[in-house]
């Protein structure tokens, strides 16, 4: 779908009304489409999680300009809480997505000699690395958490 | 039976007279040229020499000897032969025991404790040891025939100088004087910080040989010129030994005689106490912790006709100090005074003043010393030190974190976090399900 619109924005450019700004808002478009055509219930729940850890960082890191950075252990704690959970769940969504792209592949592909059992057997498959990758997430998690239950103090 | 008894009772009164004999008169040795002053024949009493003399035998048993005399030794053994020493003025350089009376056995005389007047007499000299010992401390009094003279202040005889107050300088040993003719030399000193002296002479005065009055005065024929001529210095050595030296048997004053004899202001540490301000039962802990208050209690007596009474500081800069240091002082602060206590506890007399430092630790480590160095001129010195060890924060004395208001911020938010990705875990797995669910359709 990128690959059609690429010559459309190329016409654009030789057009004599150019502008640079069209330019940005069609690609940022373009991201903006290919987010929400791609978005999944989970991947946006993922994203909410995301914003909702990035907002509670920069919180703190507002909080520790201002106020100075005395009980420092208790800082870090919470902020290292934030962004080592982001890390993880950006992780996990990588993974996810990774997956998810894989299953559409196949699922895209009319493969006639694959048997039902046999395309059972890879959504399985595909299924079983989701929940590994959450069961990872989830003992990554809980290490953190306790690691920075532990160093706040 | 009875012969046991009798035994008895001589024992106890053998005891007796030992205890009685314990409390041994101080002994003070006189030394004196017979050709000046014949002592040993009675003395008139007044003249300043003969109230001088009363006065040491009222002090204690006074020992009469001449600069001639063979024997002139102040040591017995290894200890001072007696408590005090006065070197009254002579007219030969030369002593009679030269072996033992030296300028060394002098200072090993002081340095043993040991107290020493030295009287000087413009028409008289010191013995070359007497004035080797003034040399070393920082006196150097002027020679045979010079005298303090003064053309603006000629005494009521015409001769020698008019001596009063204004010549004093401030001090706590002698507060006032007036002298209408004084006959004698003067000293210039050095700059030693253990002297200090007491009569100096008029901007208008000098030091010059009285017989060669017609020779006008140089630099070379004068001693001193101005206030750099001193009629009296005492001097207080470390170990509380004390030399005072006149430029004239009239600056016996009474007052003097009793300083440098240890008559008075001399001061005793009855006793230092530390402890913590949140335990101040347990006396002299060996270990303190960072920013603890500490309680550094002292009480000083003061020696008034020979009995210890609480010794109060009146004046600002005679106040107690207590230095809190490790190489340097980390604490430096003023005592305040409590009140009078008891140095003994089966004692109600009051005759200790105590003095209270409370006062935080620093936030260092290390080996700290409670040093109190109480050096004023005129009293006896107090020096105490005390080695105690600061520790840091033991692991478990920490504040936690929700004790500290701003603290709560960080911990709110790692809750939140946690509180968050249980609800983001539950809505994982559940959201999944109906999309699974969706592809097998």
């Amino acid at each position: 779908m990128a690959k059609e619109k690429v010559p459309t924005v190329m016409k654009e450019k030789t057009g004599a009304a150019y502008n640079p700004l069209t330019d940005v808002t069609s690609a940022l478009k373009i991201t903006f489409n290919d987010y929400f055509h791609t978005l999944t219930p989970r991947l946006k729940l993922i994203d909410t999680f995301l914003a909702f850890l990035v907002a509670l960082g920069i919180l703190q890191f507002v909080y520790v300009v201002l106020i100075g950075n005395f009980p420092f252990n208790a800082f870090l704690g919470g902020f290292c809480s934030c962004v080592g959970q982001f890390v993880l769940t950006v992780s996990l969504r990588l993974h996810l997505k990774e997956s998810m792209l894989e299953e559409n592949n196949e699922s895209d592909t009319p493969d006639s000699k694959k048997s039902k059992s046999d395309e059972d057997n890879t959504i399985g498959l595909a299924n079983v690395g989701v929940e590994r990758t959450f069961a990872d997430f989830l003992f990554a998690s809980l290490i953190l958490h306790f690691i920075v239950y532990h160093f706040i103090n | 039976m009875l012969k046991g008894i009798w035994n008895a009772f001589i024992a106890l009164f053998m005891i007796v007279t030992i205890a009685a004999a314990n409390i041994i008169p101080e002994s003070i040795l006189v030394l004196s040229d017979e050709k000046l002053n014949n002592l040993v024949n009675g003395t008139d009493p007044t003249n300043n020499v003969g109230r001088l003399i009363s006065q040491l035998t009222s002090k204690g048993e006074v020992t009469f000897k001449q600069y001639s005399d063979d024997n002139l030794e102040v040591f017995f053994g290894g200890d001072i032969k007696y408590d005090h020493l006065v070197l009254l003025p002579s007219s030969k350089k030369t002593v009679g025991d030269k072996a033992h009376f030296t300028a060394q056995s002098l200072k090993d005389f002081i340095n043993g404790g040991g107290n020493v007047l030295i009287v000087g007499d413009c028409d008289a000299q010191q013995p070359e040891p007497i004035k080797a010992l003034l040399n070393d401390i920082g006196i150097y009094p002027s020679p045979k025939g010079y005298q303090l003279l003064d053309h603006f202040n000629v005494g009521s005889e015409g001769s020698g100088i008019k001596l009063d107050n204004s010549n004093l300088i401030s001090n706590r040993i002698v507060d006032s004087l007036l002298i209408d003719s004084y006959k004698g030399g003067a000293a210039l000193i050095s700059g030693n910080e253990l002297l200090f002296p007491l009569v100096k002479g008029s901007k208008t005065s000098f030091t010059a040989d009285s017989k060669k009055a017609d020779v006008p005065l140089t630099q070379e024929s004068a001693w001193t010129f101005g206030n750099q001529g001193f009629a009296a210095v005492a001097f207080q050595a470390l170990n509380n030994a004390r030399i005072s030296w006149v430029g004239s048997s009239q600056l016996l004053s009474p007052q003097l005689v009793l300083w440098t004899l240890k008559d008075r202001d001399v001061l005793k540490l009855q006793f230092v106490t530390h402890s913590k301000e949140s335990a101040p039962e347990k006396v002299d802990p060996k270990i303190y912790r960072v920013t603890e208050q500490v309680l550094y209690t002292i009480g000083v007596s003061e020696l008034v006709d020979g009995k210890w009474v609480p010794f109060e500081v009146k004046n600002e800069e005679d106040k107690l100090q207590l230095s809190f240091k490790m190489l340097d002082p980390y604490q430096r602060i003023n005592m305040q005074p409590l009140g009078p206590v008891s140095s003994n506890e089966n004692d109600s007399r009051l005759d200790t003043y105590a003095y209270l430092a409370n006062f935080t630790v620093p936030d260092h480590h290390g080996v700290f010393t409670f040093e109190l160095d109480y050096k004023r001129p005129g009293l006896s010195y107090l020096m105490d030190n005390r080695l105690v060890t600061v520790r840091h924060l033991a692991n478990d004395e920490f504040k936690r974190s929700w004790e500290i208001t701003n603290a709560w911020l960080y911990v709110a938010c790692a809750g939140i976090v946690v509180v968050a990705w249980c609800l983001f875990v539950i809505n994982f797995i559940y959201i999944g399900k109906p999309n699974t669910s969706k592809k097998h359709q």
